[in-house]
């Protein structure tokens, strides 16, 4: 098997006596889209910056491409495409003149015009920055992250400002970038992001990975597979339900009582249980167990378990 | 190579589309030479050594140009682009963090060519500008003050934490520099004292040399307390600069 295209051994940062990296390890295989996600304050970019090599870690190793950013940063620079999550141009720069500026930093680039024109700045080319909207900001970004064709993608707080339109033209971007080989690595505060998007995410909080796998694993094994919804007015005794197997956790708030399941014999059970119990079953819905679900489970916001 | 050259042209277009900026680079002194000039004429005068009210304020004015670009321009561009994250995001191009600082200094030094060109055409077709110096000796005048004036510059952009306090910074020293160094007023009418302290600020000796490559001395040997002053100022700010500069 080849070596990772980025690999992070037990990375550690602080800033004064704040640890904002506590041990991080993680591997990207080439072609893969990586997420990151996390609470504010989770070390999310503080480890994306240190592979960037805009910060030098405190402790473990870091290296992209076999190469350590921090004293290689120039070497590699030609070889990654970067979007900082707080950054600025020059109000007056206009788009096209900021494109083709960064495109002759480089020694290759891609077509300054295709690119404006996949991510919707064709209109945009003699816009100073200053009046662009905060998506058109955001997808210019992106652009001079591009422009270069490069091998492996940093992307931190990939769509934030973006409508949801936006969004979805980015994420089919970024889909074809990656069907062209490259690796991509993206932080996001939105699970539906890192639902669509990645391959594998791993959860920050408070500095360290407290899960990485697949998006449909980390739901399974944090939430259950499936997730049955219905109506009970609050004032309603609720049925036990958690003693049932392959049920995970049952959370009843707003007239709303929700049951994680592992899988449909679980379901079938639940069901069974609230007709035996005479539940009126009102606007049962069955659905897919989302990430969001656990995403809060995994950093600290448990979900309500009722008592039985 | 390619990348650098576009750097310090987009910087030079970005100058020039700040209209604070390149009124008082560009248009401010050829103002001042119409106004004057409307006002006392250019023609020659005893007391002025056979020169005119131009021939004299104009050496004057290439020294506020520099000084403009030199302590407004530049302090407050810089300490922008680090504020704004502009400095970080080209950190993580190919470009050397040297590259940027030198396209930088090459396209505000560009931007002074242009506000002294300007400056010495309008004098020229308007008053019929005497120049008595040598040229070279008035360039090397010229480019010794701007090392000197940029240096103090680049002292002030790393001591500033935001472009704000960059800009409350630069006028706190240009302002005592335009009307006690020379630059606006001739330093003669001055009443002594005033004279005596304005020794100190960086700009004088700047305009010392100046008017003394004008009137044709040979200011590399007449004017030793001046050359001395731009050295000092040189090499203390550089001193701060290095000490003091953060890129974020």
């Amino acid at each position: 098997m080849s070596s990772p295209v980025i690999d992070v051994q037990d990375l550690r940062k602080t800033y004064g006596s704040t640890v904002a990296v506590d041990g991080v390890t993680f591997q990207v295989e080439e072609g893969e889209i990586f997420g990151i996600v996390g609470p504010n304050g989770a070390g999310k970019t503080t480890t994306i910056e240190c592979l960037e090599g805009l910060r030098r870690p405190d402790g473990g190793s870091v290296r992209v491409l076999g190469r350590d950013p921090a004293r290689e940063r120039r070497q590699l620079a030609a070889h990654i495409g970067v979007q900082l999550q707080e950054s600025a141009l020059p109000e007056r720069l206009r788009v096209g003149e900021a494109l083709a500026l960064f495109a002759s930093l480089y020694p290759r680039s891609l077509d300054q015009r295709e690119l404006l024109a996949q991510l919707g700045l064709a209109d945009q080319v003699r816009t100073p920055f200053a009046k662009l909207s905060g998506g058109q900001k955001q997808r210019l970004f992106l652009a001079l992250a591009l422009v270069h064709d490069p091998t492996v993608l940093f992307l931190d707080e990939l769509t934030t400002g973006l409508d949801p339109h936006g969004r979805r033209t980015v994420w089919e971007l970024i889909r074809a970038i990656r069907a062209r080989g490259k690796t991509v690595l993206l932080s996001t505060h939105l699970m539906e992001e890192a639902e669509a998007l990645c391959d594998r995410v791993a959860v920050f909080h408070r500095g360290r990975i407290v899960a990485l796998d697949s998006p449909s694993r980390l739901i399974a094994r944090t939430v259950g597979n499936l997730l049955v919804t219905l109506r009970i007015p609050d004032s309603s005794p609720v049925p036990p339900l958690s003693a049932i197997p392959g049920v995970r956790s049952v959370e009843h708030r707003d007239e709303t009582l929700t049951v994680y399941a592992e899988d449909d014999r679980a379901v079938a059970a639940v069901v069974q249980r609230l007709v035996e119990q005479g539940v009126p079953l009102r606007e049962l819905r069955v659905s897919s167990g989302r990430l969001e679900d656990a995403y809060l489970t995994l950093t600290g916001t448990p979900l309500v378990r009722e008592e039985s | 190579m390619r990348g650098l050259v576009r750097l310090i042209w987009v910087e030079f277009l970005l100058q020039l589309r700040e209209p604070f900026a390149a009124f008082f680079a560009l248009a401010f002194p050829p103002l001042l030479v119409l106004l004057f000039g409307s006002i006392y004429g250019n023609e020659p005068k005893p007391e002025l050594g056979g020169l005119g009210t131009i021939d004299v304020a104009v050496s004057g004015y290439v020294g506020m140009v520099i000084a403009t670009v030199a302590i407004f321009n530049l302090p407050i561009s810089l300490a922008g682009y680090r504020e704004r994250g502009i400095l970080r995001r080209l950190a993580v191009t190919p470009l050397s963090p040297f590259a940027v600082f030198l396209a930088h200094l090459v396209s505000l030094a560009l931007l002074t060519v242009c506000g002294i060109l300007l400056l010495v055409l309008v004098a020229k077709v308007g008053y019929h500008l005497r120049f008595l110096g040598s040229l070279s000796s008035a360039i090397a005048a010229g480019a010794l003050g701007g090392i000197t004036l940029f240096s103090v510059g680049f002292a002030l952009a790393a001591l500033a934490p935001t472009a704000r306090t960059a800009q409350v910074a630069s006028m706190l020293l240009f302002y005592p520099m335009l009307f006690l160094s020379g630059m606006a007023l001739p330093r003669e009418i001055l009443p002594e004292r005033i004279q005596r302290v304005a020794i100190f600020l960086p700009a004088t000796p700047v305009v010392t040399l100046l008017r003394a490559a004008w009137e044709n001395t040979a200011w590399w040997r007449n004017e030793p307390h001046a050359l001395l002053a731009l050295v000092l100022w040189t090499i203390g700010s550089l001193a701060v600069a290095a000490w003091r500069f953060r890129w974020e």
